[in-house]
């Protein structure tokens, strides 16, 4: 048993270094002695998922039977156009939204990702098939789609591999939102076939890139994100 | 039978006392009020044993073989008849959050590892004095098993015999009386900022001393164990604070339940504990260690005291009973219950600590137990919670936390030391 050089506290034998001020165990009579076995466990734990069946049962049910009892309308009593196919689309839409509630145990966060995005670009191609023209969809609704969804994936992979703290995620989220404005603009341009260039969006996008500059220098230097820690703090 | 409601076996419900009302909603995906109590025996463990002691163990304990329901103004407890819970090897990064839902709805799980066994409850059940109960008897009941005549008596309850009725009161209703309702404190008080631990992470510190020496020590400055502790965990806290030269200095509080069995009698086995906040105001100038345990001592003979502690449970019972606040829906409760909790009660104290006190056992059971061990849990916030527990000459000092830092263990330590107390640390970080 050897005894903490810097704390003066006796540490147990499995111990390689003190707890308490990380100074590592080396005592010189000892040093080829085998490690003791720790008195806490090697393995450990997670926790149990539970499983929200029930939930996924309800709404699957609630959503089924809104579907059903609206086409069924639509064939018998209101015949006059196909109005209970958004109705059914909508169900269909918002029960793949909640698929990560009901299923949280098998559901990730990339899969659901783009079973929503897949399920919003197949709603609005049906919304599409019952208007004249679907040149609004492929030229307008899908491209925003799936920048939407490339910048939302993209935020969330940043958050979830590089850092979840609070300036990183307000750093990702002014980024993400002047890219989304300024693809927004320039797709709607190119949709009503006027001149490719920025207007509304350059001012978001300057005001978030401002704000984005501002942010990565807290993030970057120790010392002023320190500060602002101390002065901000609550 | 206070605070349950029966009417046969199958409509038996009880619902939850005055502490156990505020756990459940404090719940979050990385916390639960969960706490462990454990004792070392002098044998390894047989799990196929243990888990007949804990099948023979827990009808004794009605309120601990339940599960949490929702009602739609209150949470309730309901008998559990689902199998389990079931012993399982225990784990490094123990006290995880419980799911109300996950372990077939039970609230406690039994955990064995060499010579230990653990039992780690949610708070909605019991305090530690009622866990201790569930974990005396069970292993009294193990140790009956492997062939030892132990006896009934302290903690050990007599498992053929049916619950006292008083076992099961919410014993806060019997005593809330005081004809005045005295304030909570609600200054803010030094928060420990520390560095979280990714989630799973559990960081304990545990450190063995003798009773004896402690004691001594506590002597020469004239007051207890637990005062003494208390000073020098507060000392840690200023040395703390005063090394991170806050733009604003705040006092250093600690939360400390008392245990209020000792003050009005009751055998109940759920929560009858209050919280007391000895502190210590840097503000007013350089406090040196002598003098904090004055002023700790002061404190504690002055509020420890049955008529302040009436007043306290007196407050605290007087927002469930109003009848405005009983008729709005739970999660409305909820929703309250827990910003109030974040935004006033968790930045009420700086770090807690609790003292189990001395552990008595049959004289027939003391051959067989070589020490206990007592953990608070996952803290709210972050920062580190110390629980005591003493038996025979042992005196174990536990600290629990989810933060890289160890700096308040370390002045904490290094002062008894100092002080002249042999200390032996073990720890789940470096072995």
């Amino acid at each position: 048993m050897s005894y903490c050089v810097n704390c003066g506290v006796k540490l147990e034998q499995s111990l390689t270094a003190c707890p308490l001020c990380l100074t590592p165990v080396i005592n010189p009579k000892e040093l080829q002695t085998v490690p003791s076995a720790s008195p806490f466990p090697a393995a450990k734990g997670e926790i149990e998922t539970v499983k929200k069946r029930d939930l996924a049962i309800w709404m699957s049910l609630v959503l089924g039977a809104t579907s059903l009892s609206c086409f069924v309308l639509n064939l018998t009593v209101y015949q006059g156009s196909r109005w209970s196919y958004p109705v059914i689309g909508a169900c269909g839409l918002l029960w793949v939204l909640l698929l990560p509630l009901m299923f949280s145990d098998i559901v990730t966060w990339k899969a659901a990702l783009i079973c929503d995005a897949t399920a919003i670009i197949a709603y609005q191609y049906m919304l599409s098939l019952l208007t004249p023209t679907q040149y609004w969809f492929f030229r307008l609704a899908l491209p925003i789609t799936l920048w939407t969804f490339f910048l939302w994936g993209l935020c969330v992979l940043l958050y979830k591999k590089v850092s979840r703290a609070l300036l990183a995620t307000a750093l990702y989220f002014f980024m993400v939102t002047g890219l989304l404005c300024v693809g927004i603009e320039l797709l709607i341009r190119q949709y009503a076939g006027q001149t490719f260039l920025i207007t509304w969006s350059a001012i978001v996008f300057s005001v978030c890139f401002v704000i984005c500059v501002a942010l990565l220098a807290i993030l970057s230097l120790a010392g002023l994100r320190n500060t602002v820690r101390k002065r901000l703090h609550f | 039978m206070s605070g349950s409601h029966s009417k046969s076996a199958k409509d038996l419900w009880y619902k939850l006392d005055l502490s156990a009302i505020v756990y459940p909603t404090l719940q979050r995906r990385d916390f639960s009020s969960v706490y462990r109590l454990s004792v070392v025996l002098k044998e390894p463990i047989r799990p196929e044993i243990l888990q007949k002691a804990v099948d023979i163990a827990l009808p004794r304990f009605p309120t601990y073989k339940v599960a949490m329901r929702k009602g739609l103004f209150w949470r309730f407890l309901e008998p559990n008849h689902r199998p389990g819970p079931f012993v399982q090897e225990d784990i490094r990064n123990f006290c995880l959050p419980m799911s109300f839902k996950a372990n077939n709805r039970y609230l406690i799980r039994i955990y064995y590892h060499n010579c230990r066994i653990a039992l780690e409850a949610h708070h909605s059940l019991g305090d530690g004095t009622g866990g201790m109960c569930l974990l005396h008897t069970l292993t009294a009941v193990y140790l009956r098993l492997l062939g030892h005549p132990i006896s009934n008596g302290y903690f050990v309850l007599d498992v053929d015999q049916p619950p006292h009725p008083e076992e099961l009161e919410d014993a806060y209703m019997r005593y809330s009386n005081a004809k005045v309702r005295p304030p909570r404190p609600m200054e803010k008080a030094y928060r420990i900022r520390g560095t979280a631990e990714p989630f799973h992470t559990f960081h304990v510190i545990d450190g063995i001393m003798s009773v004896k020496n402690v004691m001594e020590t506590a002597a020469r400055y004239k007051i207890t164990i637990t005062e003494y502790l208390n000073s020098v965990l507060l000392y840690a806290l200023l040395q703390k604070q005063k090394k991170e030269r806050p733009f604003r200095e705040r006092p250093v509080k600690i939360a400390m339940p008392v245990n209020l069995r000792r003050f009005f009698p009751s055998r109940t086995l759920r929560n009858f504990i209050t919280m007391v906040y000895p502190s210590i105001d840097p503000r007013l100038g350089d406090y040196s260690f002598e003098e904090i345990t004055r002023h700790v001592h002061n404190y504690m003979q002055y509020y420890i005291d049955e008529k302040f502690l009436r007043g306290d449970i007196t407050t605290n019972a007087a927002t469930q009973r109003h009848p405005l606040i009983r008729i709005v829906p739970l999660f409305l409760k909820d929703f309250v219950v827990r910003n109030f909790y974040r935004r006033v009660q968790d930045r009420n104290s700086s770090a807690g600590l609790t003292n189990m006190g001395v552990m008595k056992l049959p004289e027939d059971m003391k051959p067989f137990v070589h020490r206990f061990d007592i953990y608070m849990g996952i803290p709210f916030s972050l920062r580190t919670n110390c629980a005591i527990i003493s038996y025979e000459d042992i005196l174990t000092v536990n600290f629990a936390s989810c933060i890289r830092e160890t700096d308040v263990e370390q002045l904490f330590f290094s002062r008894l030391v100092e002080d002249g107390i042999q200390v032996t640390i073990e720890s789940n970080r470096f072995s």
